[in-house]
């Protein structure tokens, strides 16, 4: 999977590539937006990033060209702006999503994933990981080749965790991923703290090999056992 | 008191003090007028009594004014001296046909005929000085009313015609409304002061206008600059947990610190909403249901509610529809929603009733009746035991006050916030 970030701000820029190096993407770069412009219509790429506020240029104006040239389908669009109105141009130009900063480098894999789910057709569109696999379309988990029953938020929280496997995911990154932008509080940690161990519970009994495991106490990670 | 009448106060007293003085010196002056006059005549009466007394020297009879304006009287030399020049006095006598006392003028004089001393008096009716007092006083009374009648008249115009470029400009200022209102409409007037005074106030409302937009800009501005740092810190920090490099203790203080991170970035979001919605920037509205919004959210909100062991009730009285931006109607109602949960007791409970034109939400809580007055302002936080930054009820006020709905804090057993959408 090719994955082009178009983005100005260098450290950001750094982050961004280096959180989806280790999801094993081959990932290219572009601060500019001469040389997106160029990289854009070179090569092919299953994911583009998009930042709107580009040195020489504007994101929306790439996306246009994109949209002519018929590849704005896998675009995600990153900005400080959460402005409704460039969200709107953004994703009536064929944008398929938008994300404002400052996001959770989880959260940008999860969205990531699921454009590239979307984009390409292999037939398979569940979400496995030890003897666990997640329908997301179907809403359906099975442990084991058994139906087991979560809650939809629990559902929320597992395939969260199954799209970044092995990666960490905070507490607040979780909480907003779940339950919206307005539950990140700490005050709602110990509330985070009970859903996930209820999640664990059930794992356990339907005796699945993965496991979600504390990580200094910001935050948690799922592995095999 | 308005300008019509002050100035007619100072006017009035002003007027009042310089016609008594005029009146007081126009009275002696008019008097003394007079007595020049008859004293004038009294002598050439004099004169003429010298000469018909030289003529029929019986005159010299008359003691008394009996049959005329004269009276002659022999004296001694001493007498004579005293009335030696001329003599004026006023004196009360009885004129002939009339028995009343009148106010007379006198005019005595010695005279020497043939070696006898006389003195020579004649007499003229003069002005009563009571009458003309009486008279004047009264031409002074009517003169002053006629003055202050004119003054309020003229002053009425004035005001009507003069100074209607002033009160234009009052009431424009009155009706400015910043962030509202563009800039005043134009007055045209021909008076320098109130030219000067429209300029002024065009200058003020656009001076005033101007620093209102930058700093609301400014605030955005600050906050969406704000976005990018807090994601660079966000993201390293991340990648470095992600390392197993760190020590236990190391990975706790970038941890505290990642957390701190999303306070920043709550309270920046909160900020940039907060301007945005005072720069008018929502204007998608549409027609909402506030029933099934509030189900929705309440939804979102289960298991927090659940955990935090609070039983809500709804009580919906009537479908209740507001025209608002969806993304903001959403904001408004999950604050509120929220609160009552997050600030209420353990076990406590909340009660939500929706009517044709209301919202009610009523919670439990141990804390005491808020100050209504600190209760919406921005950063007002109250207890130390949340986390929240202050802004939550400031979001909601804002939200409300954007569409012109009414929100009101009642404290009776429950916290009770209640909206009027009108």
């Amino acid at each position: 999977m090719k994955i082009l970030v178009i983005e100005d701000e260098k450290q950001l820029l750094k982050s961004i590539e280096e959180s989806l190096e280790k999801e094993h993407y081959i990932v290219e770069t572009a601060s500019d937006y001469p040389s997106a412009v160029e990289k854009v219509f070179v090569y092919e790429y299953d994911c583009i990033l998009l930042d709107i506020m580009l040195p020489h240029g504007n994101g929306l104006q790439l996306l246009e060209k994109l949209k002519d040239a018929g590849k704005s389908e896998n675009v995600i669009i990153i900005s400080a702006k959460d402005s409704l109105d460039d969200k709107l141009n953004g994703l009536e130009l064929g944008a398929d999503d938008y994300l404002t900063k400052p996001f959770h480098l989880a959260e940008l894999n999860a969205r990531v994933k699921a454009v590239l789910r979307r984009n390409t057709l292999d037939g398979k569109s569940t979400i496995d990981y030890g003897n666990v696999s997640l329908d997301p379309d179907d809403r359906i988990v099975k442990i084991n080749q058994q139906e087991v029953s979560l809650n939809r938020k629990e559902f929320d929280i597992l395939k969260y965790f199954l799209i970044n496997k092995k990666r960490l995911i905070t507490r607040t990154g979780l909480a907003e991923h779940v339950w919206g932008d307005h539950i990140d509080q700490a005050d709602n940690f110990d509330f985070i703290y009970y859903q996930i161990t209820n999640l664990r519970k059930k794992l356990e009994e339907a005796e699945s090999n993965i496991e979600i495991s504390a990580v200094y106490g910001v935050g948690y990670k799922l592995e095999l056992q | 008191m308005k300008l019509l009448n002050r100035s007619l106060q100072y006017l009035s007293v002003t007027i009042l003090v310089v016609v008594g003085i005029w009146s007081v010196i126009f009275y002696f002056d008019f008097r003394d007028e007079v007595y020049d006059i008859v004293d004038e005549g009294l002598e050439d009466q004099l004169e003429l009594l010298n000469e018909h007394v030289r003529e029929d020297p019986s005159l010299l009879e008359t003691t008394t004014f009996e049959n005329g304006m004269f009276s002659i009287s022999p004296i001694t030399y001493e007498e004579a001296l005293i009335y030696q020049e001329e003599v004026f006095e006023d004196a009360l006598m009885p004129l002939p046909y009339d028995n009343d006392l009148e106010q007379v003028r006198m005019l005595s004089e010695a005279y020497l005929v043939d070696g006898e001393y006389y003195k020579y008096q004649v007499i003229s009716s003069t002005v009563e000085e009571d009458d003309l007092i009486e008279s004047l006083f009264w031409f002074i009374v009517w003169l002053y009313i006629a003055l202050i009648l004119t003054i309020i008249l003229v002053n009425n115009w004035a005001l009507k015609n003069l100074w209607s470029p002033f009160y234009k400009v009052l009431d424009e200022l009155k009706q400015f409304r910043l962030g509202e209102s563009k800039s005043l409409s134009p007055v045209t007037s021909h008076t320098t002061e109130f030219r000067e005074l429209k300029q002024v106030a065009d200058d003020l409302v656009e001076r005033t206008t101007q620093a209102y937009i930058y700093q609301k800009q400014f605030t955005e501005n600050a906050s969406h600059e704000l976005q990018t740092p807090i994601a660079i810190i966000r993201s390293k920090l991340e990648l470095l947990l992600e390392k197993a490099t760190l020590s236990d203790d190391d990975a706790e203080t970038v941890g505290e610190v990642l957390d701190i991170t999303s306070r920043l970035n709550q309270l920046n979001r909160s900020l940039l909403l907060l301007s945005r919605i005072d720069n008018k920037q929502f204007v998608e509205n549409d027609h909402i249901s506030v029933n099934d919004l509030v189900r929705q959210i309440m939804d979102d909100l289960e298991e927090i509610r659940s955990y935090k062991d609070v039983s809500i009730r709804i009580k919906e009285n009537d479908s209740l529809t507001i025209f608002a931006d969806p993304h903001l109607g959403k904001i408004l109602f999950q604050n509120l929603l929220t609160n009552v949960i997050d600030h209420n007791k353990p076990g406590g409970s909340a009660e939500i009733k929706i009517s044709n034109n209301g919202f009610k939400i009523c919670n439990t809580s141990d804390a005491d009746a808020l100050d209504k007055e600190q209760l919406f302002r921005r950063f007002s936080k109250k207890q130390e035991t949340t986390t929240g930054n202050g802004l939550g009820l400031a979001i909601v006020k804002a939200i409300c006050d954007h569409y012109g709905f009414e929100i009101d804090y009642s404290h009776d057993e429950m916290h009770c916030f209640q909206i009027f959408f009108n």
